[in-house]
Protein backbone atom coordinates (compact mmCIF):
# COMPACT_ATOMS: atom_id res chain seq x y z
CA UNK A 1 0.00 0.00 0.00
CA UNK A 2 2.81 2.35 0.89
CA UNK A 3 4.02 2.55 -2.67
CA UNK A 4 0.73 3.16 -4.41
CA UNK A 5 0.93 5.44 -7.43
CA UNK A 6 -0.49 8.90 -6.79
CA UNK A 7 -1.66 10.16 -10.17
CA UNK A 8 -2.28 13.70 -8.99
CA UNK A 9 1.30 14.01 -7.78
CA UNK A 10 2.62 12.30 -10.91
CA UNK A 11 0.78 14.74 -13.16
CA UNK A 12 1.86 17.74 -11.13
CA UNK A 13 5.47 16.73 -11.73
CA UNK A 14 4.95 16.00 -15.41
CA UNK A 15 2.97 19.17 -16.05
CA UNK A 16 5.41 21.53 -14.43
CA UNK A 17 7.01 23.07 -17.52
CA UNK A 18 10.60 22.39 -16.72
CA UNK A 19 9.98 19.05 -15.13
CA UNK A 20 8.63 17.69 -18.39
CA UNK A 21 12.29 16.89 -19.09
CA UNK A 22 11.80 14.18 -16.46
CA UNK A 23 10.11 11.95 -19.04
CA UNK A 24 13.37 11.69 -20.99
CA UNK A 25 15.10 9.90 -18.10
CA UNK A 26 16.12 6.36 -19.09
CA UNK A 27 17.63 5.53 -15.69
CA UNK A 28 21.24 5.30 -16.91
CA UNK A 29 22.68 6.39 -13.50
CA UNK A 30 25.09 8.98 -14.93
CA UNK A 31 23.68 11.34 -12.27
CA UNK A 32 24.55 8.87 -9.52
CA UNK A 33 28.11 8.46 -10.73
CA UNK A 34 28.61 12.24 -10.67
CA UNK A 35 26.85 12.90 -7.34
CA UNK A 36 29.16 13.65 -4.37
CA UNK A 37 26.50 12.75 -1.82
CA UNK A 38 25.76 9.42 -3.53
CA UNK A 39 29.48 8.68 -3.40
CA UNK A 40 29.84 9.58 0.28
CA UNK A 41 26.69 7.75 1.37
CA UNK A 42 27.65 4.75 -0.79
CA UNK A 43 24.50 5.06 -2.83
CA UNK A 44 22.04 5.52 0.03
CA UNK A 45 21.29 8.92 -1.41
CA UNK A 46 20.55 8.34 -5.08
CA UNK A 47 19.27 11.04 -7.48
CA UNK A 48 18.20 8.46 -10.08
CA UNK A 49 15.82 6.85 -7.59
CA UNK A 50 14.20 10.20 -6.75
CA UNK A 51 13.58 10.76 -10.45
CA UNK A 52 11.97 7.34 -10.96
CA UNK A 53 9.88 7.79 -7.78
CA UNK A 54 8.62 11.13 -9.12
CA UNK A 55 8.09 9.78 -12.61
CA UNK A 56 6.00 6.91 -11.30
CA UNK A 57 4.13 9.09 -8.82
CA UNK A 58 5.37 7.21 -5.74
CA UNK A 59 4.42 10.02 -3.41
CA UNK A 60 4.88 8.10 -0.17
CA UNK A 61 8.42 7.07 -1.04
CA UNK A 62 9.36 10.70 -1.64
CA UNK A 63 7.47 12.49 1.13
CA UNK A 64 6.98 9.92 3.91
CA UNK A 65 9.65 7.25 3.63
CA UNK A 66 12.10 9.75 2.16
CA UNK A 67 13.80 6.88 0.40
CA UNK A 68 16.00 8.51 -0.80
CA UNK A 69 15.72 11.86 0.98
CA UNK A 70 15.65 14.70 -1.56
CA UNK A 71 16.93 17.13 1.11
CA UNK A 72 20.31 15.40 1.08
CA UNK A 73 20.95 16.92 -2.35
CA UNK A 74 23.77 19.44 -1.89
CA UNK A 75 22.58 21.33 -4.98
CA UNK A 76 25.88 21.24 -6.81
CA UNK A 77 24.01 20.79 -10.12
CA UNK A 78 26.68 18.39 -11.43
CA UNK A 79 23.95 15.87 -12.35
CA UNK A 80 22.25 18.49 -14.54
CA UNK A 81 25.46 18.93 -16.52
CA UNK A 82 26.29 15.25 -16.82
CA UNK A 83 22.80 13.95 -17.76
CA UNK A 84 22.83 12.69 -21.38
CA UNK A 85 19.09 13.38 -21.61
CA UNK A 86 19.35 16.91 -20.20
CA UNK A 87 16.90 16.16 -17.39
CA UNK A 88 16.83 19.18 -15.05
CA UNK A 89 17.25 17.17 -11.86
CA UNK A 90 17.97 20.09 -9.52
CA UNK A 91 14.89 21.98 -10.72
CA UNK A 92 12.72 18.90 -10.31
CA UNK A 93 14.10 18.45 -6.78
CA UNK A 94 13.29 22.12 -6.03
CA UNK A 95 9.71 21.49 -7.17
CA UNK A 96 9.49 18.48 -4.83
CA UNK A 97 11.00 20.51 -1.95
CA UNK A 98 8.43 23.27 -2.50
CA UNK A 99 5.74 20.62 -2.02
CA UNK A 100 7.35 19.61 1.28
CA UNK A 101 6.99 23.26 2.37
CA UNK A 102 3.34 23.34 1.35
CA UNK A 103 2.77 20.27 3.51
CA UNK A 104 4.67 21.92 6.41
CA UNK A 105 7.37 19.24 6.25
CA UNK A 106 10.45 21.13 5.09
CA UNK A 107 13.47 20.73 7.39
CA UNK A 108 14.14 23.45 9.94
CA UNK A 109 17.58 24.11 8.39
CA UNK A 110 15.75 25.48 5.35
CA UNK A 111 12.60 26.91 6.96
CA UNK A 112 14.64 28.96 9.44
CA UNK A 113 16.28 30.89 6.64
CA UNK A 114 12.94 31.65 4.96
CA UNK A 115 11.51 32.74 8.32
CA UNK A 116 14.44 35.13 8.86
CA UNK A 117 13.90 36.58 5.40
CA UNK A 118 10.24 37.15 6.19
CA UNK A 119 10.81 38.61 9.66
CA UNK A 120 13.93 40.71 9.11
CA UNK A 121 14.15 41.23 5.35
CA UNK A 122 17.42 39.34 5.05
CA UNK A 123 18.81 35.91 5.79
CA UNK A 124 21.92 36.92 7.75
CA UNK A 125 21.64 39.40 10.63
CA UNK A 126 24.28 42.02 11.30
CA UNK A 127 25.75 41.32 14.76
CA UNK A 128 27.40 44.08 16.85
CA UNK A 129 30.83 42.38 16.48
CA UNK A 130 30.57 42.50 12.68
CA UNK A 131 29.36 46.09 12.81
CA UNK A 132 32.55 46.96 14.73
CA UNK A 133 34.61 45.14 12.11
CA UNK A 134 32.94 47.16 9.37
CA UNK A 135 33.93 50.35 11.19
CA UNK A 136 37.50 49.12 11.69
CA UNK A 137 37.73 48.34 7.98
CA UNK A 138 36.38 51.75 7.06
CA UNK A 139 33.29 50.33 5.34
CA UNK A 140 30.14 52.39 4.92
CA UNK A 141 26.72 51.48 6.32
CA UNK A 142 24.99 48.64 4.44
CA UNK A 143 22.53 49.97 1.86
CA UNK A 144 19.42 47.78 2.03
CA UNK A 145 15.63 48.06 1.81
CA UNK A 146 13.42 48.48 4.85
CA UNK A 147 12.36 45.06 6.23
CA UNK A 148 8.70 46.15 5.88
CA UNK A 149 9.04 46.30 2.12
CA UNK A 150 10.40 42.74 1.89
CA UNK A 151 7.66 41.64 4.28
CA UNK A 152 5.02 43.25 2.09
CA UNK A 153 6.09 41.20 -0.93
CA UNK A 154 6.43 37.94 0.99
CA UNK A 155 2.98 38.37 2.54
CA UNK A 156 1.52 39.18 -0.87
CA UNK A 157 2.67 35.80 -2.18
CA UNK A 158 1.75 33.99 1.06
CA UNK A 159 5.20 32.92 2.27
CA UNK A 160 4.31 33.91 5.85
CA UNK A 161 1.60 31.24 5.93
CA UNK A 162 4.12 28.59 4.93
CA UNK A 163 6.99 29.43 7.25
CA UNK A 164 5.68 31.34 10.24
CA UNK A 165 4.96 29.18 13.29
CA UNK A 166 2.38 31.70 14.52
CA UNK A 167 0.45 31.67 11.27
CA UNK A 168 0.55 27.89 11.24
CA UNK A 169 -0.87 27.83 14.75
CA UNK A 170 2.20 26.15 16.28
CA UNK A 171 3.40 29.02 18.43
CA UNK B 1 32.93 52.87 -15.40
CA UNK B 2 29.93 52.63 -13.03
CA UNK B 3 28.52 49.27 -11.97
CA UNK B 4 26.04 48.10 -9.32
CA UNK B 5 27.80 45.80 -6.84
CA UNK B 6 25.61 43.02 -5.44
CA UNK B 7 27.20 41.84 -2.19
CA UNK B 8 24.22 39.82 -0.94
CA UNK B 9 23.57 38.86 2.70
CA UNK B 10 26.67 36.94 3.74
CA UNK B 11 29.49 39.31 2.73
CA UNK B 12 28.30 42.58 4.34
CA UNK B 13 26.73 40.97 7.42
CA UNK B 14 29.29 38.31 8.20
CA UNK B 15 32.46 38.63 6.10
CA UNK B 16 32.97 42.39 5.70
CA UNK B 17 36.69 41.88 5.01
CA UNK B 18 35.73 40.30 1.68
CA UNK B 19 33.76 43.45 0.83
CA UNK B 20 36.82 45.50 1.74
CA UNK B 21 39.08 43.54 -0.62
CA UNK B 22 36.55 43.73 -3.47
CA UNK B 23 36.15 47.49 -3.03
CA UNK B 24 39.92 48.09 -3.01
CA UNK B 25 40.56 45.93 -6.08
CA UNK B 26 37.75 47.40 -8.16
CA UNK B 27 38.77 50.94 -7.21
CA UNK B 28 42.33 50.22 -8.29
CA UNK B 29 40.97 48.95 -11.60
CA UNK B 30 39.04 52.18 -12.14
CA UNK B 31 35.55 50.80 -11.51
CA UNK B 32 33.09 52.93 -9.56
CA UNK B 33 30.52 51.20 -7.35
CA UNK B 34 27.02 52.67 -7.13
CA UNK B 35 25.33 51.06 -4.10
CA UNK B 36 21.55 50.72 -4.32
CA UNK B 37 19.04 49.08 -1.91
CA UNK B 38 19.07 45.54 -3.26
CA UNK B 39 17.37 43.07 -0.94
CA UNK B 40 18.42 39.49 -0.27
CA UNK B 41 18.83 37.98 -3.78
CA UNK B 42 17.17 35.51 -2.45
CA UNK B 43 19.31 32.43 -1.85
CA UNK B 44 18.92 29.97 -4.76
CA UNK B 45 19.59 27.05 -2.41
CA UNK B 46 17.63 27.90 0.74
CA UNK B 47 14.79 30.14 -0.39
CA UNK B 48 14.16 28.61 -3.83
CA UNK B 49 13.81 25.21 -2.15
CA UNK B 50 11.16 26.54 0.23
CA UNK B 51 9.26 28.78 -2.20
CA UNK B 52 10.01 29.34 -5.86
CA UNK B 53 7.49 32.18 -5.81
CA UNK B 54 9.40 34.05 -3.09
CA UNK B 55 12.59 33.50 -5.05
CA UNK B 56 11.12 34.95 -8.26
CA UNK B 57 9.40 37.88 -6.50
CA UNK B 58 12.42 39.29 -4.65
CA UNK B 59 14.74 38.41 -7.54
CA UNK B 60 12.54 40.40 -9.95
CA UNK B 61 12.43 43.31 -7.49
CA UNK B 62 16.24 43.46 -7.52
CA UNK B 63 16.41 43.18 -11.29
CA UNK B 64 13.90 46.05 -11.62
CA UNK B 65 16.20 48.30 -9.58
CA UNK B 66 19.11 47.57 -11.90
CA UNK B 67 16.93 48.21 -14.96
CA UNK B 68 15.99 51.62 -13.62
CA UNK B 69 19.64 52.47 -12.94
CA UNK B 70 20.50 51.16 -16.40
CA UNK B 71 23.79 49.71 -15.15
CA UNK B 72 25.26 46.26 -14.99
CA UNK B 73 24.99 44.20 -11.79
CA UNK B 74 28.31 42.76 -10.65
CA UNK B 75 27.63 40.00 -8.12
CA UNK B 76 30.20 39.02 -5.50
CA UNK B 77 28.44 35.79 -4.58
CA UNK B 78 27.81 32.70 -6.69
CA UNK B 79 24.34 32.28 -5.22
CA UNK B 80 23.26 35.87 -5.87
CA UNK B 81 24.58 35.70 -9.45
CA UNK B 82 22.76 32.41 -10.03
CA UNK B 83 19.51 33.76 -8.58
CA UNK B 84 19.51 36.98 -10.59
CA UNK B 85 20.41 35.19 -13.83
CA UNK B 86 18.03 32.33 -12.99
CA UNK B 87 15.05 34.55 -12.14
CA UNK B 88 15.48 36.45 -15.41
CA UNK B 89 15.61 33.09 -17.23
CA UNK B 90 12.55 31.82 -15.29
CA UNK B 91 10.48 34.88 -16.21
CA UNK B 92 11.42 34.59 -19.89
CA UNK B 93 10.13 31.00 -19.85
CA UNK B 94 7.10 31.45 -17.53
CA UNK B 95 5.49 34.66 -18.72
CA UNK B 96 1.97 33.72 -17.63
CA UNK B 97 2.92 32.63 -14.11
CA UNK B 98 4.89 35.86 -13.69
CA UNK B 99 1.93 38.17 -14.38
CA UNK B 100 0.57 37.86 -10.82
CA UNK B 101 4.03 38.71 -9.40
CA UNK B 102 4.44 41.60 -11.84
CA UNK B 103 1.25 43.18 -10.48
CA UNK B 104 2.42 42.74 -6.87
CA UNK B 105 5.74 44.44 -7.70
CA UNK B 106 3.95 47.34 -9.43
CA UNK B 107 2.16 48.18 -6.17
CA UNK B 108 5.50 49.31 -4.75
CA UNK B 109 6.62 51.03 -7.92
CA UNK B 110 8.73 48.28 -9.50
CA UNK B 111 8.19 47.82 -13.19
CA UNK B 112 9.94 44.67 -14.38
CA UNK B 113 11.11 44.80 -18.00
CA UNK B 114 13.62 41.97 -18.33
CA UNK B 115 16.57 44.06 -19.51
CA UNK B 116 19.00 43.82 -16.59
CA UNK B 117 22.52 42.56 -17.22
CA UNK B 118 24.15 40.42 -14.56
CA UNK B 119 27.80 39.36 -14.29
CA UNK B 120 29.51 37.26 -11.67
CA UNK B 121 32.49 39.39 -10.64
CA UNK B 122 35.00 36.87 -12.06
CA UNK B 123 33.30 37.23 -15.44
CA UNK B 124 33.37 41.01 -15.11
CA UNK B 125 37.08 40.97 -14.24
CA UNK B 126 37.88 38.86 -17.31
CA UNK B 127 35.42 40.28 -19.87
CA UNK B 128 34.70 43.77 -18.58
CA UNK B 129 38.20 44.68 -17.41
CA UNK B 130 40.58 42.18 -18.96
CA UNK B 131 43.63 40.24 -17.81
CA UNK B 132 46.08 42.76 -19.32
CA UNK B 133 44.67 45.64 -17.28
CA UNK B 134 44.76 43.50 -14.14
CA UNK B 135 48.42 42.61 -14.78
CA UNK B 136 49.24 46.32 -15.06
CA UNK B 137 47.98 46.91 -11.50
CA UNK B 138 50.25 44.23 -10.01
CA UNK B 139 52.97 45.81 -7.88
CA UNK B 140 53.76 42.82 -5.72
CA UNK B 141 53.45 39.62 -7.81
CA UNK B 142 52.73 36.52 -5.71
CA UNK B 143 55.57 34.60 -7.33
CA UNK B 144 55.89 31.01 -6.22
CA UNK B 145 52.57 30.87 -4.36
CA UNK B 146 50.82 27.60 -5.20
CA UNK B 147 47.05 28.12 -5.27
CA UNK B 148 44.23 25.58 -5.53
CA UNK B 149 41.21 27.31 -7.03
CA UNK B 150 37.63 26.44 -6.08
CA UNK B 151 34.97 28.22 -8.12
CA UNK B 152 32.06 26.60 -6.29
CA UNK B 153 29.02 25.09 -7.95
CA UNK B 154 26.72 27.99 -8.77
CA UNK B 155 29.49 29.96 -10.48
CA UNK B 156 28.88 28.21 -13.82
CA UNK B 157 26.09 25.72 -13.13
CA UNK B 158 23.41 25.27 -14.31
CA UNK B 159 25.21 26.15 -17.54
CA UNK B 160 22.09 26.61 -19.65
CA UNK B 161 21.15 29.63 -17.52
CA UNK B 162 24.57 30.99 -16.75
CA UNK B 163 26.47 30.34 -19.98
CA UNK B 164 29.88 31.27 -18.71
CA UNK B 165 33.17 29.36 -18.36
CA UNK B 166 33.26 25.54 -18.41
CA UNK B 167 30.72 24.12 -15.92
CA UNK B 168 32.73 20.94 -15.33
CA UNK B 169 36.25 22.26 -15.84
CA UNK B 170 36.29 25.98 -15.02
CA UNK B 171 39.36 27.94 -16.09
CA UNK B 172 38.79 31.66 -15.52
CA UNK B 173 39.61 31.75 -11.80
CA UNK B 174 42.94 30.07 -12.64
CA UNK B 175 43.54 32.88 -15.16
CA UNK B 176 43.14 35.47 -12.39
CA UNK B 177 45.53 33.56 -10.13
CA UNK B 178 48.13 33.51 -12.93
CA UNK B 179 47.59 37.20 -13.68
CA UNK B 180 48.81 38.12 -10.18
CA UNK B 181 51.93 35.98 -10.53
CA UNK B 182 50.83 32.91 -8.54
CA UNK B 183 50.65 29.34 -9.76
CA UNK B 184 47.27 27.60 -10.26
CA UNK B 185 47.63 23.99 -9.12
CA UNK B 186 45.39 21.32 -10.58
CA UNK B 187 43.84 18.81 -8.16
CA UNK B 188 41.53 15.82 -8.45
CA UNK B 189 38.54 17.24 -6.54
CA UNK B 190 38.61 20.67 -8.17
CA UNK B 191 34.87 20.74 -8.97
CA UNK B 192 33.72 19.08 -5.73
CA UNK B 193 31.03 21.10 -3.93
CA UNK B 194 31.83 22.86 -0.61
CA UNK B 195 28.91 20.96 0.98
CA UNK B 196 27.18 23.98 2.55
CA UNK B 197 23.71 22.94 1.32
CA UNK B 198 23.79 19.40 2.71
CA UNK B 199 25.30 20.76 5.96
CA UNK B 200 21.86 22.27 6.75
CA UNK B 201 20.37 18.81 7.14
CA UNK B 202 23.29 16.40 7.62
CA UNK B 203 26.59 17.67 9.02
CA UNK B 204 28.25 14.24 8.79
CA UNK B 205 28.03 14.22 4.99
CA UNK B 206 29.30 17.82 4.86
CA UNK B 207 32.33 16.83 6.95
CA UNK B 208 33.08 13.92 4.61
CA UNK B 209 32.84 16.19 1.55
CA UNK B 210 35.17 18.77 3.12
CA UNK B 211 37.68 16.09 4.14
CA UNK B 212 37.76 14.77 0.58
CA UNK B 213 38.33 18.28 -0.75
CA UNK B 214 41.08 19.18 1.75
CA UNK B 215 42.82 15.83 1.23
CA UNK B 216 42.96 16.34 -2.52
CA UNK B 217 44.27 19.90 -2.15
CA UNK B 218 46.94 18.84 0.35
CA UNK B 219 48.10 16.04 -1.96
CA UNK B 220 48.36 18.48 -4.88
CA UNK B 221 51.00 20.55 -3.06
CA UNK B 222 48.90 23.73 -3.09
CA UNK B 223 49.51 26.10 -0.16
CA UNK B 224 46.09 27.74 -0.06
CA UNK B 225 42.62 27.87 -1.61
CA UNK B 226 41.38 30.80 -3.68
CA UNK B 227 37.66 31.04 -4.27
CA UNK B 228 34.93 33.38 -5.47
CA UNK B 229 31.88 32.66 -3.32
CA UNK B 230 31.21 33.76 0.28
CA UNK B 231 29.18 30.62 1.06
CA UNK B 232 32.11 28.39 0.07
CA UNK B 233 34.46 30.74 1.96
CA UNK B 234 32.46 30.38 5.18
CA UNK B 235 32.13 26.65 4.78
CA UNK B 236 35.85 25.97 4.20
CA UNK B 237 37.16 28.58 6.65
CA UNK B 238 34.98 27.31 9.49
CA UNK B 239 34.77 23.57 8.90
CA UNK B 240 38.50 22.70 9.00
CA UNK B 241 38.62 22.50 12.79
CA UNK B 242 35.55 20.25 12.81
CA UNK B 243 37.03 18.01 10.12
CA UNK B 244 40.25 17.73 12.16
CA UNK B 245 38.25 16.88 15.28
CA UNK B 246 36.11 14.27 13.51
CA UNK B 247 38.84 12.52 11.54
CA UNK B 248 42.02 13.28 13.54
CA UNK B 249 43.47 15.19 10.58
CA UNK B 250 45.48 18.40 10.78
CA UNK B 251 44.25 20.57 7.92
CA UNK B 252 45.13 24.25 8.22
CA UNK B 253 44.72 25.40 4.66
CA UNK B 254 44.44 29.19 4.34
CA UNK B 255 41.28 30.27 2.50
CA UNK B 256 41.28 33.42 0.36
CA UNK B 257 38.64 35.19 -1.61
CA UNK B 258 40.33 35.90 -4.96
CA UNK B 259 40.05 39.70 -4.46
CA UNK B 260 42.05 39.34 -1.22
CA UNK B 261 44.99 37.85 -3.12
CA UNK B 262 44.55 40.43 -5.88
CA UNK B 263 44.58 43.24 -3.32
CA UNK B 264 47.86 41.93 -1.86
CA UNK B 265 49.33 41.77 -5.39
CA UNK B 266 48.10 45.34 -6.00
CA UNK B 267 50.13 46.50 -2.98
CA UNK B 268 47.65 46.49 -0.10
CA UNK B 269 48.62 45.08 3.29
CA UNK B 270 47.15 42.16 5.30
CA UNK B 271 46.32 44.67 8.02
CA UNK B 272 44.36 46.96 5.68
CA UNK B 273 42.46 43.90 4.41
CA UNK B 274 41.55 42.61 7.87
CA UNK B 275 43.25 39.21 7.43
CA UNK B 276 43.07 38.77 11.21
CA UNK B 277 39.34 38.10 10.83
CA UNK B 278 39.94 34.78 9.03
CA UNK B 279 39.23 31.66 11.13
CA UNK B 280 41.99 29.54 9.56
CA UNK B 281 45.24 31.35 10.19
CA UNK B 282 47.22 32.75 7.27
CA UNK B 283 50.68 32.96 8.86
CA UNK B 284 52.07 30.16 6.65
CA UNK B 285 51.71 32.58 3.72
CA UNK B 286 51.62 36.06 5.26
CA UNK B 287 53.72 35.98 8.47
CA UNK B 288 52.56 39.44 9.56
CA UNK B 289 48.83 38.68 9.25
Amino acid sequence: MANRIDLEFRNSVLNKYISSTISYCYQCSSCVSACPVASITEGKYNPRKIIINALLGLKNKIFKERDPDVWLCTQCCTCDEICPQKVKLTEIFAFIKNQFTENFNAPEGYLGEARALYQFGKTVMLQPAIERRRTQLGLSTIIEPKPEEVKYFLEAIGLNKLVSKEERGEA
Amino acid sequence: MDVLPFFGCVIPNRLPFLEKSAKLVFKDLGINFIEVPFSCCPDPVGIAAVSEKAWVTLGARNLSIAEKENKKIVSFCNGCAETLIGVKHYIEHNKEEFEEIREILKKKGYNYKGTAEINHFVRYLIEGIGIEKIKKCVKNPLNGLKVATHTGCHYARPSDWIQWDDPLNPKCLDELVKAIGAEAINYTEKTLCCGAAVDRVNSKIALEIAKRKFQSITESGAQCIALNCPACFQQFDNIQKNVNKEFGTNFQIPIFYITELMAIAFGHSPEELGFKFHSTKLKSIFPDS
